[in-house]
């Protein structure tokens, strides 16, 4: 499509229920009450003249363009700032009015450059814009004058520029860094005529700018612009898309000036995002073009021989031979495959498809296993589907946000605004976190209550929660007499009030004080509306799955289900592994969460796919590693996956696949797993991608080709292919053709199709006959089992313990500017922010080994050991320490542990004993600087 | 897989329905077993089960027999 | 025993009053005389601060204006038993000057310490509340709304519909908020009340909580009047002792308290809702209305705003009755206003007299003319922002819509007087970079008009393009007037204008030269 400009009415659209009508220009128009004049003037296609209004910021009424005559009102009122009542009658064009809007424009542009020829804003400046629709044609102050024609231009941040020189000083990126991104980094220094955006009377990079693009997005002129724009000029056309990046789904323009991706744009439209991006989705896209893309395939017998390039044929003739040889000699269960959370339904379908219909096994994993399967498990046992209940707009209508083992701010960075601007608003906060995340007290956020709890203690402490509601009386009785099942919540109040659950005795093993835990519980169970986001502090832990059945115990509890403002909400951390575990990527499960062993549903799969499915369930990722070392299974179709760098033991990982026969690898990049790959098939970036992705909250968004295969295939051609190649024909048209096989064998995709997605922009699963443009929310009326399960959840504390070797306990995470093992990011500028990895560490404990900030220290685990620089914090407690797992060279995951979660052997990346000593070698990667990998 | 790492599994979906009557467990551990093993992880188990009754709990033991 | 009273205010001690007091008590001590040495408010007659006041039978007598200088000569003129001297001005109280004004509101300033509770008690203080507490909410607005007081800030709007509004409100918390950011220039009224009778203005802050709801009253005092903060600071730790501030006001089990927020020299922050952004610690800057500050103010709070001399009315008017308050003024301007008289005039002060009095009354007879002794060309009313008029129009009625009517406006009740010698371009001039100097930047007609408007007033009277210019300059204020979004850059224009209509001579000094 050409350039598509969403329309901007001026100011926020009302939610009231309430009506009212007023005369525009004569023109009776009905809105909602509380809307604006100009919303209501814009609504009717009675466009008033704005600068400083747009409808993603609360209105201002500063730039003076936008006056209006009111009948028996004095003066010329601001329609931005001036609610409609009843009956009003608005002139927005009158005599008086343009004249006043002449004498306003007339001030703007004796303070602004005459270039607007070469400006790199030509043709999308909305002060420009406005000069003509305001008619103006004479600046009579003279061209000498007081002006800021001189200001510096601040280029400090690698994707956008601040040129002061073109400043009209509207406000509308100060206020989109307050009220979209809540950050607060910009303010207006000075006052008056000298009045300036500042961001903190700093450079836009060393200030509390997180980069994300509100303040771009928001700025009427070329002040803030991208420097993609001011280099390659203005785009033409848009795509719309969805990132790739965490399970926010952010819906993006992508906008091209012919082929080339100019900038990419949060589309206001977007239902994850409305508008709003961050650093990630926004800016850091620039690797789908890097220079170590490989996008030819290549093959090598040993993985001791150098890459060889081959065509598709060769490749895909010699992996399918060596597959089949590996069966032959092995038996038919000795491969396997895992799917990729960040590739599309479609191209996640096609994987689990080829190793259930051409392999033949169930043995096919995905990288959700390492992150959120315990969220399936849970949410599946106890309200019958494996998914967060809740839409995000949800928490705008919550009253108490807990937030447990998640970090949105950094890591789900958009959604992190949204709970933000809530809390802004007044929502009460509970933070479940070993560490003292930006959320526990940023920039007008605090939490009420921070329970900064030992790693690996999350049962007993939410457990404790659930001893205060019953012990209390704060159980919501008509609910759960209502909505759930009544024997398994019996059982569940006698376990729950057990002494062994007290605060008390959730004091002795997560070191949070009881009175602490005790008033957390009491204020979410007074809500009204409550509501639990949590992340892979929860799942990633030896009792993750019975930490996600504890808490949505809690909700069932206490009422907090079936609503706008509650819930049980993953945080998810890819953008698809919502849609990966939907597409059937686990080995016990058929699309849509359905057992193997179900005959009903296996025959349907088998009548479609002219094929025998096994009904046993296949090994999941950590089994096949360990039967890879026994020597039981030997080959492994590895799909957008670097598991030697992102699972955990890299020590054992990497020994399983050197065990192995084959290895193929489906990747952007020669990635660490690479390493021990037979075959590379190339794969291709989100901008070349046609398919869905589902996001954290079942939102279902299209991913459009933004540029041609960098490979020459769609990536699921080249699974067909390979399938084919092993003698199981596959074939599709398109992957819209792959999305109604998905549907056609689904029951809560039914209702999808490219065609509707198309037309209405996104859906929420279950999209089907009862709901046909899909379920933002959850377990309305009654829960998808039927009646809600409580399961009884006892704390059985981690073996993984700290002791006199390993006296630390390790946990980890991810920031703001990498994404998981950075294999995109840190092809990026996004280098500048974060260029290594470091270890937190509290004072007392970095002291008492005598450890100095920034100095290099040994990280050592019993699995293994790593080095890195030291940074000392009070965000961790004392006996805690931390770190990322962005860069391969600083090998996080070389002392993580085989640990795992014992319903779904989701690993225990969260808790591991660890000893940090200080080193004087720094190691070999030390000397090589990342941006030289940047290049 | 190696047997470790079985009896290590299986000891640990034993403890975590340690919680309920010796019945209730039992099959609560045989169902996790028949959802989530693999034919053939179940038949390497128990076979070393049936040689080292003792290295599990009897719990699982009991469910591999049920 | 000898009582002496020197005042304490800021404007007395500027002008050596410490020194006077403290040459007075220096001698007490040296020649062991039973002194009390009273530190008063002023009485406002500026002109003669330090007035030094000494305790008669009969009654207090004047010396003033008193140096340390003096000091010796007074003690040898016996001025302790109200001996003669060149300085004596005689009974305080029976100075035409003051007591031909009609004080209510300033009923208290001068007469005793301003920290003295009991002085304050004697003198009918307390009353108010009193009252206020027995009526309840609906009836003490009822008595607010009947007094007829106005917004003395300038804005003139009722205050009785404001308590309304404030007590209606359904929220749980409210504020009160009193404006002490006395930025206009010729005015100190505010300051003079926070120094010299405090309690009165925390009495009427009390009502107002109590009446419309608050339990937390704010006073908004500019940093530039230290003494008031610190005197205000004192009396509200004097209130609560007393027990009629804190958590049970007079045992009504009703809780207000009152604390000073300081101001960070922000003449915006006289503009109530820039004052409000400021206590809610952001940039002061103006917000759009509505909504309007009593239904959304402070945190989004229903809020109470006044001025100080608003407040300070109402315990007066809660103690006598509404009626006695009404009963002064005229029209719709009803009651007293504090006129503060300063410039070029020879009695520069306090003058406080019911609406109606005409303003050649207020300058010539309470002010005496000019300082200069020269013929008065302009007088400025009602601020920076306020019109200059000319000689001519100076019997004008001081009342809100009498002013309107002469393009003038009443604003805060300063008066600012000017001899022939003054140039009134350069005025007009100073009224656009005034506005430029402290505007807030938020709205575009003041911070860049602002610093036009300065341009195009230069290249008026530098005779560049002198009728071009001219034209620009009106459309220039038409823009300010009619754009800009609060009172600074809407109401810059009138002093402009009024300097052009009335003086246009003025800017047509120099010889027209074409650029």
């Amino acid at each position: 499509m050409t350039l598509l400009h969403e329309p901007d009415f001026g100011t926020p659209a009302s939610r009231s229920a309430e009506s009212v009508e007023v005369l525009i220009d004569g023109v009776a128009v009905q809105v909602p009450a509380g809307t604006s004049v100009m919303r209501a003037a814009a609504e009717a296609g009675m466009t008033v003249p704005k600068l400083c209004a747009t409808d993603s910021l609360q209105p201002f009424g500063s730039c003076r363009l936008c006056l209006v005559e009111i009948d028996g009102k004095k003066g010329t009122p601001a329609s931005c700032t001036t609610p409609c009542e009843p009956g009003m009658s608005v002139r927005t064009q009158t005599p008086r009015l343009e004249k006043l809007r002449r004498g306003v424009m007339e001030l703007y542009i004796s303070d602004h450059p005459l270039d607007c020829l070469t400006c790199p804003a030509n043709g999308d400046c909305e002060l420009q814009d406005m000069a003509g629709v305001v008619g103006l044609r004479d600046v009579r102050f003279g061209s000498d004058g007081a002006n800021h024609l001189d200001e510096p231009t601040d280029a400090s941040n690698p994707y956008f520029s601040f040129d002061g020189s073109k400043c009209i000083v509207c406000s509308r990126c100060v206020r989109a860094c307050d009220e979209v991104q809540g950050t607060l980094a910009l303010t207006i220094e000075g006052r008056g005529f000298d009045s300036k955006v500042s961001p903190g009377g700093r450079d836009f990079l060393s200030s509390e700018c997180v980069s994300c693009g509100a303040c771009v997005q928001a700025c009427p002129t070329s002040t803030l612009e991208e420097k993609s724009v001011i280099d390659l000029g203005m785009p033409t056309r848009t795509v719309l898309t969805t990132c790739a990046y965490c399970g926010v789904g952010c819906s993006f323009k992508a906008e091209l000036r012919g082929d080339e991706l100019v900038r990419m744009v949060p589309e206001k439209a977007g239902g994850a995002n409305e508008g709003h991006s961050c650093v990630k989705g926004r800016f850091a896209w620039g690797y789908a073009t890097h220079a170590d893309r490989v996008t030819v395939p290549m093959v090598r017998e040993s993985i001791d021989d150098p890459w060889r390039e081959a065509s598709w044929e060769e490749a895909l003739t010699y992996a399918a031979e060596r597959l089949r040889d590996v069966q032959a000699r092995h038996g038919v269960d000795s491969i396997g495959g895992i799917t990729s959370s960040r590739c599309t339904n479609e191209e996640v379908f096609v994987v689990q498809k080829m190793v259930r219909a051409a392999f033949g096994t169930n043995n096919v994993d995905t990288c959700a296993r390492v992150c959120h399967s315990p969220t399936g498990y849970g949410l599946k046992q106890t309200f019958g589907t494996s998914a967060g209940t809740q839409d995000f707009k949800s928490v705008a209508e919550s009253d108490v946000i807990m937030v447990i083992g998640a970090n949105p701010t950094d890591a789900h960075p958009v959604f992190g605004s949204r709970m933000k601007r809530r809390l802004r608003e007044g929502a009460h906060l509970i933070v479940v976190d070993p560490r003292k995340t930006d959320l526990v007290r940023s920039p007008h956020i605090e939490a009420d209550y921070h329970l900064p709890l030992q790693p690996g203690t999350n049962v007993a402490v939410i457990n404790a929660m659930g001893h205060v509601v019953a012990t209390e009386g704060l159980i919501d009785r008509e609910f759960v007499s209502e909505r759930c099942d009544p024997v398994s919540f019996a059982a569940w109040e006698e376990f729950i009030r057990g002494e062994e659950n007290s605060p008390e005795a959730a004091e002795r093993s997560s070191g949070v004080p009881a009175g602490e835990i005790r008033a957390a519980a009491r204020l979410y169970a007074a809500g009204p509306n409550s509501a639990i986001y949590y992340g892979l502090g929860v799942t990633e832990h030896s009792q993750g799955s019975t930490m996600v059945m504890a808490m949505a115990n809690l909700a069932m509890a206490t009422g907090n289900i079936g609503r706008d403002g509650v819930g049980v909400n993953p945080l998810r951390g890819q953008n698809n592994v919502q849609g990966s575990c939907d597409m059937g990527s686990f080995p016990h499960e058929l699309p849509g969460y359905r057992h193997v062993s179900d005959d009903v549903v296996r025959e349907q799969f088998e009548a479609l796919w002219g094929v025998t499915i096994q009904q046993e369930p296949g090994l999941r990722i950590p089994n096949m590693l360990d039967a890879a070392v026994t020597g039981e299974f030997r080959a492994l179709f590895i799909q957008g996956e670097d598991i030697a760098q992102s699972d955990p033991n890299t020590r054992h990982v990497e020994a399983a696949l050197s065990a192995m026969d084959l290895v193929i690898v489906q990747d952007l990049f020669l990635n660490e797993t690479a390493r021990f790959a037979h075959v590379f098939l190339p794969g291709t970036s989100f901008l070349e991608k046609d398919g869905t992705f589902t996001n954290a909250e079942r939102r279902i968004n299209r991913v459009r080709p933004v540029m041609s295969s960098r490979t020459g295939k769609a990536e699921w051609e080249v699974v067909c292919d390979l399938a084919t190649a092993l003698g199981y024909p596959m074939h599709y048209d398109s992957a819209s053709q792959i999305m109604d096989e998905i549907a056609e064998l689904t029951p809560t995709f039914a209702g999808v199709s490219f065609d509707l997605l198309d037309q209405v922009g996104s859906v929420q699963w279950p999209c089907n006959a009862d709901h046909p443009l899909g379920t933002p929310i959850m377990h309305v009326d009654g829960f998808v089992r039927g009646m809600g399960a409580f399961q009884v959840t006892p704390f059985v504390p981690t073996e993984e313990r700290s002791t006199r070797r390993f006296p630390l306990l390790l946990t980890t995470g991810r920031i703001l500017s990498q994404y998981n093992v950075g294999a995109q990011t840190r092809r990026t500028a996004n280098v500048t922010w974060h260029d290594e990895d470091v270890i937190d560490i509290h004072e007392s404990d970095a002291e008492m080994r005598g450890i100095t900030d920034g100095s290099w220290v040994t990280l050592a685990s019993r699995v293994g050991s790593t080095v890195m620089r030291a940074r000392i914090t009070d965000r961790v407690p004392p006996g805690v320490v931390y770190t990322t797992f962005h860069y391969p060279e600083s090998g996080a995951n070389v002392v993580t542990t085989e640990y795992s979660d014992w319903a779904t052997n989701c690993p225990e990346y969260k808790v591991t004993a660890v000893e940090v000593s200080p080193t004087l070698a720094a190691p070999d990667w030390a000397s090589s600087s990342p941006a030289a990998v940047m290049r | 897989m190696r047997i470790e790492t079985l009896t290590r599994m299986a000891q640990e979906i034993a403890v975590n329905n340690g919680v309920f009557p010796e019945d209730e467990a039992t099959r609560r551990v045989a169902d996790h077993l028949r959802s989530f093993w693999t034919p053939a992880m179940r038949r390497d188990f128990t076979a070393y089960v049936t040689e080292h009754p003792d290295a599990v709990d009897p719990v699982v033991r009991a469910a591999l027999e049920s | 025993m000898i009582t002496i009273y020197v005042p304490r205010d800021s404007a007395a001690r500027s002008v050596g009053a410490d020194e006077v007091a403290h040459r007075i008590a220096e001698w007490a001590v040296a020649e062991h005389v039973d002194l009390e040495l009273v530190r008063n408010g002023s009485r406002g007659a500026l002109w003669l601060e330090p007035l030094v006041e000494v305790q008669t039978p009969q009654g207090r007598i004047g010396y003033g204006p008193v140096t340390v200088d003096d000091v010796p000569g007074l003690i040898a003129a016996d001025f302790f038993n109200g001996g003669d001297h060149p300085l004596r001005v005689g009974f305080v109280d029976d100075l035409p000057w003051l007591a031909s004004q009609q004080r209510v509101t300033f009923a208290r300033m001068g007469l005793f310490d301003p920290l003295d509770l009991e002085s304050y008690r004697a003198t009918g203080g307390l009353r108010g509340l009193t009252r206020a507490l027995e009526l309840g909410g609906d009836q003490a607005v009822a008595e607010v709304l009947a007094s007829g007081l106005r917004g003395r800030g300038g804005a003139g709007f009722p205050a009785g519909i404001k308590w309304r509004t404030v007590l209606e409100a359904s929220d749980a918390t409210k504020y009160v908020v009193v404006n002490a950011d006395e930025g206009d220039s010729g005015t100190f009224a505010d300051r003079m009340l926070m120094e010299g009778d405090p309690f009165t203005l925390l009495e009427g802050m009390v009502i107002a909580g109590v009446t419309v709801g608050a339990s937390e009253g704010i006073v908004y005092i500019r940093s530039e009047y230290p003494d008031a903060i610190a005197t205000m600071r004192t009396a509200i730790d004097i209130a609560r002792l007393d027990g009629w501030l804190g958590a049970d006001v007079l045992g009504s089990g009703l809780a207000f308290d009152v604390r000073v927020a300081v101001g960070a020299g922000s003449y915006v922050c006289g503009e109530e809702t820039a004052m409000l952004e400021s206590l809610e610690g952001k940039r002061g800057m103006v917000r759009a209305k509505p909504p309007i500050p009593a239904l959304a103010g402070l945190f989004g709070r229903p809020t109470l705003v006044h001025n100080v001399l608003t407040m300070a009315a109402v315990p007066g008017i809660l103690a006598e009755g509404a009626g006695h308050y009404q009963a002064l003024g005229v029209d719709r301007s009803r009651g007293t206003q504090v006129f503060q008289l300063a410039g070029n005039v020879a009695h520069g002060g306090i003058v406080e007299r019911g609406f109606g009095l005409t303003l050649r009354e207020l300058v010539e007879e309470y002010g005496g003319g000019t300082r200069s002794g020269r013929p008065v060309r302009a007088v400025q009313v009602g601020g920076p922002l306020g019109a200059y008029l000319p000689e001519t129009a100076m019997d004008v009625s001081l009342d809100y819509e009498s002013l309107v009517e002469v393009g003038g406006m009443l604003g805060h009740g300063g008066v600012v007087v000017f001899d022939d010698t003054v140039d009134m371009a350069a005025q007009a001039r100073f009224a656009m970079a005034f506005c430029a100097a402290e505007s807030c930047g938020k709205c575009t007609p003041c911070r860049i008009g602002s610093v036009r408007g300065v341009e195009v007033i230069d290249r008026i009277v530098a005779g560049v393009d002198r009728q071009d210019n001219l034209e620009l300059l009106e459309d220039l204020c038409d823009t300010m007037t009619d754009g800009s979004l609060c009172a600074m850059g809407g109401l810059t224009p009138l002093p402009v204008r009024s300097a052009l209509n009335h003086f246009t001579e003025d800017f047509h000094r120099n010889a027209e030269v074409s650029s």
